[in-house]
């Protein structure tokens, strides 16, 4: 994906707002939060587009900005008892055309799990989680990302991993899923 | 081994948690609109809250900046309130036993002060008891213009042109180095302007220059020549240290004097008729040396009235002049002993000071080149992301 903030807002919009969005969601955990913090990040990353790097170094910027958006909705600006009250947990419907009503409803309680065991980890774990596995970034990027070093990054990946290996709703509804260990 | 779950398999379940995220179809549109509402001036809802968050924060560090201004204004204001009014306190206390000398007739109100020139004055005059008194009080600018109380016809008897008031007073001032010799020409100058001449003068060389001047000036030129020597020595940046004037009624001692003198001139002229009605030459001399007797007494009366006459017309102001003594050095109170536990504090704090003048002296310019580079590394591992973060 090489549109970014040389090319038009729109564009970039286009190409990364979903993906952006996504991973904000499972970072904050609920859709009003996600949608404030990828909105501020993109204005953000617009203001200082002359500033920012081409290349490899483009979407470890962009997402530390949303990192950085989402820490603050975390931390400061949604209160805590409504920020669990707007979690997401609602996946009915969303895999309705997929295999079937069957299909669809397993697929959204499989996705409910995954969130609720994402957010069962610390931030310090979950952000790696999701940037490696969902945004794919590498491990330096991540490290860029969130400005730790490599092998700390490595480090939370592997017991993060472990954290939800442990994880029982989410190993029964995996295996149920198909989706093999 | 840790167990742990497969990298593909977390992607995959990664995956089906974020396609089950719906995403906003306004979104990207939202973003454009708040884009294009802040290049056109505005700003959005987040950023609109975060800008009165930052106005309500600097509002309320302006709050405090004001408040705590009040309070530190306050407490400067009762502190020099309680200056002056311990200011006045003392003045009171160095008028009130001249009180008890003005109620005995003698009328005089003596301060000290710092300032070279008066803030109050107070004349009064009563009638047929010698009874004038004059509070003079130092401060920088006088606060009322200088009176000369006329002086009002006494009750009973006689009238405004036959009271007699005799005033006096002596000012000791302190001038800077050098300045002796020309402030005494100033008072000079100030009593020869207002009609005055110098009665005495006298002046001391040396290490320590001083000068003493007398001046007659006239009685109603007396209380604005004072204040002029006190503004003039404010001039010269020096300072009277001390002022003093007496009025003192003396109508009665003088109706008093001339009554006596008319009847003694009214028995030399009975005295004169009898010598001249004499026959024999042992009455003659008798009334004789009587009328000498009288005439000299009529003489000496005759003195005392125009001695008076001279004192009433002129009031006479002494003046001592003299140069900044060198301010002599405060000495410190001696530190008390250490003991205890603020002995062992204390030696543990010297302790420390040596060994890092110790690990100073032996390593040089190299020590302080590592403090700084480990405290600019500090600043950039730690200091500089979150200016960075807050930046972003």
């Amino acid at each position: 994906m090489n549109t970014g903030p040389s090319e038009s807002l729109e564009a970039w919009l286009d190409a990364s707002y979903a993906r952006a969005y996504r991973t904000a969601v499972l970072l904050c955990g609920n859709p009003d939060d996600a949608r404030e913090a990828v909105q501020d990040a993109f204005l953000r990353a617009w203001r200082f587009r002359d500033s920012l790097p081409d290349g490899s170094g483009r979407d470890p910027w962009l997402y530390r900005v949303i990192v950085n958006a989402c820490y603050s909705k975390l931390r400061k600006e949604v209160p805590r008892r409504v920020r669990e009250r707007d979690r997401v947990d609602e996946h009915d419907g969303l895999y309705a055309t997929a295999d079937g009503p069957e299909a669809a409803a397993m697929q959204s309680e499989l996705a409910g799990a995954v969130t609720a065991a994402l957010h069962t980890l610390p931030d310090t774990l979950r952000v790696p989680v999701v940037l490696r596995y969902w945004v794919g970034l590498s491990e330096r990027e991540i490290a860029l990302a969130i400005r730790r070093r490599p092998g700390t990054v490595k480090s939370r990946l592997h017991e993060a991993r472990r954290r939800l290996m442990d994880d029982p709703a989410l190993a029964g509804l995996a295996t149920e899923m198909g989706v093999a260990r | 081994m840790i167990a742990e779950i497969d990298e593909q398999e977390l992607e995959r379940l990664l995956a089906v948690a974020a396609g089950a995220v719906e995403v906003p179809d306004d979104g990207p549109a939202a973003v454009l609109r708040a884009a294009h509402h802040r290049s056109s001036g505005g700003a959005d809802v987040v950023h609109a809250r975060r800008d009165r968050r930052f106005v309500q924060r600097a509002l309320a560090a302006a709050a405090a900046i004001l408040v705590l201004v009040g309070v530190a204004v306050a407490a400067v204001g009762h502190g020099s309130g309680t200056s002056s009014k311990a200011a006045n306190d003392r003045f009171v206390q160095k008028a009130a036993p001249d009180a008890s000398a003005a109620a005995a007739g003698a009328g005089t109100h003596i301060s000290e002060f710092g300032k070279p020139s008066f803030r109050n004055e107070e004349k009064s005059v009563s009638g047929s008891s010698a009874g004038g008194a004059t509070v003079v009080n130092g401060d920088a600018v006088p606060a009322s213009p200088p009176t000369t109380v006329a002086p009002t016809t006494p009750s009973g008897s006689g009238t405004a042109d036959s009271t007699k008031i005799v005033a006096t007073g002596s000012s000791v001032l302190e001038v800077p180095k050098g300045s002796v010799p020309k402030t005494a020409a100033g008072v000079v100058s100030i009593a020869r302007g207002v009609g005055g001449y110098v009665a005495s003068q006298s002046s001391t060389g040396g290490a320590s220059p001083a000068a003493d001047v007398t001046v007659r000036v006239p009685y109603q030129a007396f209380d604005e020549t004072v204040l002029t020597v006190a503004k003039f020595v404010g001039n010269v940046h020096g300072k009277v240290l001390s002022s003093t004037t007496n009025s003192q009624n003396v109508t009665a001692q003088y109706t008093d004097l001339q009554a006596k003198r008319d009847a003694a001139v009214g028995e030399r002229n009975a005295l004169d008729i009898v010598l001249t009605h004499a026959t024999n030459v042992a009455d003659i001399l008798s009334v004789n040396d009587r009328i000498e007797s009288v005439q000299s007494e009529i003489d000496q009366l005759t003195g005392q009235i125009r001695l008076l006459n001279d004192q009433a017309s002129y009031s006479s102001l002494d003046v001592s002049i003299s140069e900044k003594a060198p301010v002599a050095p405060t000495p410190h109170a001696a530190p008390k002993p250490r003991a205890g536990f603020s002995l062992a504090w204390h030696q543990a704090g010297a302790g420390f000071a040596h060994s890092a003048e110790w690990i100073l002296a032996r390593s040089g310019k190299g020590f302080v080149a590592i403090v700084a580079f480990i405290a600019l590394l500090f600043f950039l591992r730690y200091l500089y992301p979150v200016v960075r973060r807050g930046l972003l």
